[in-house]
């Protein structure tokens, strides 16, 4: 299966020369802990959760510090026409849970995937191999092996 | 195996009273999501880096915000002479990364982690493969180690 048929099109994005607490809202209202940072359509980065509290917060900075200041600029992505199974490998490594998706021909953002949507899709064999690691240490989807 | 054997004794807290940008500080120098809040060695809650960005941060509020203010103050924890097993159940039904430990007189001993959890696992398991590769091996503990 193919990422464009389980990922989010719907997807809130935040500018760069935002507020970090525009992030944040949007992040409470969606129940998710990233969202990607977007100049037009073009993807610039990931801000989380953990970005606000550590990078902005923890430096005594407040709710109106630029998005562009606290995002990860080299975030992770995939493309609308991966395999599943592979981004499920690659959400695995990296321990993220959302990937933003990309078209391969004109490298614009056009939707979300989570492990959620992974785990909706009809192959949830998917799913499993990204959790396995951490949720079923002794499963046999158990990588605790690969990854050291 | 007990909580007690795999927590992690040197536990940082904060207190209610504190900013959050000191609790965020902790919680990236420990490279940790959450951290107990403890007035005295009295636990009185938890606050994670997403409390600080949605309670906080995305209501338009500053660093110098009172960790009281957006720490969860329902407490889940465990005792340090409960079972690993049990913990790592509770885990799994709450989505809850860290513990605090308590010891019977509710005053805070530790924290204990899926990492920390995984990793004393992980070492049952060596101990179990030690024994399958040395099949006649008369030092094989891994029976009693379960």
């Amino acid at each position: 299966m193919r990422v464009s048929e389980c990922m989010t099109r719907d997807v809130q994005v935040v500018r760069p020369d935002q507020p970090i607490s525009k992030a944040a809202q949007f992040m409470l209202k969606s129940d998710a802990g990233s969202m990607p940072v977007c100049d037009g359509d073009r993807l610039v980065g990931m801000i989380t959760d953990r970005d606000i509290a550590v990078r902005a917060v923890a430096e005594g900075r407040g709710p109106d510090t630029p998005v562009s200041e606290t995002m990860t600029e080299e975030c992770l992505f995939c493309f609308d026409d991966d395999e599943i199974e592979e981004v499920a490998m690659k959400m695995s490594d990296a321990q993220v849970r959302r990937f933003p998706v990309i078209s391969r021909g004109d490298k614009r953002l056009i939707g979300i995937i989570s492990l959620g949507d992974l785990s909706r899709s009809e192959q949830s064999e998917a799913a499993s191999v990204a959790l396995g690691g951490i949720t079923d240490p002794g499963g046999r989807h158990d990588q605790s092996t690969e990854a050291r | 195996m007990r909580v007690s054997e795999c927590m992690t004794r040197d536990v940082q807290v904060v207190n209610p009273d504190e900013p959050i940008s000191k609790a965020a500080q902790f919680m990236l120098e420990a490279d940790a999501g959450s951290m107990p809040v403890g007035d005295g060695d009295r636990l009185v809650g938890m606050i994670t880096d997403r409390d600080i960005a949605v309670r906080a941060v995305a209501r338009g509020r500053g660093p110098d915000t009172a960790v009281r203010d957006v720490m969860t103050d329902e407490l889940l924890y465990v005792f340090e002479d409960q079972s690993i097993d049990e913990v790592a159940a509770n885990m799994g039904d709450s989505q809850v990364r860290r513990f605090p430990v308590v010891n019977r007189e509710k005053r805070l001993v530790g924290i204990v982690s899926l990492g920390d959890i995984c990793r004393s696992e992980e070492e049952a398991a060596t101990r179990a493969l030690e024994g399958v590769s040395e099949p006649g091996g008369k030092h094989d503990q891994s029976m009693e180690q379960r």
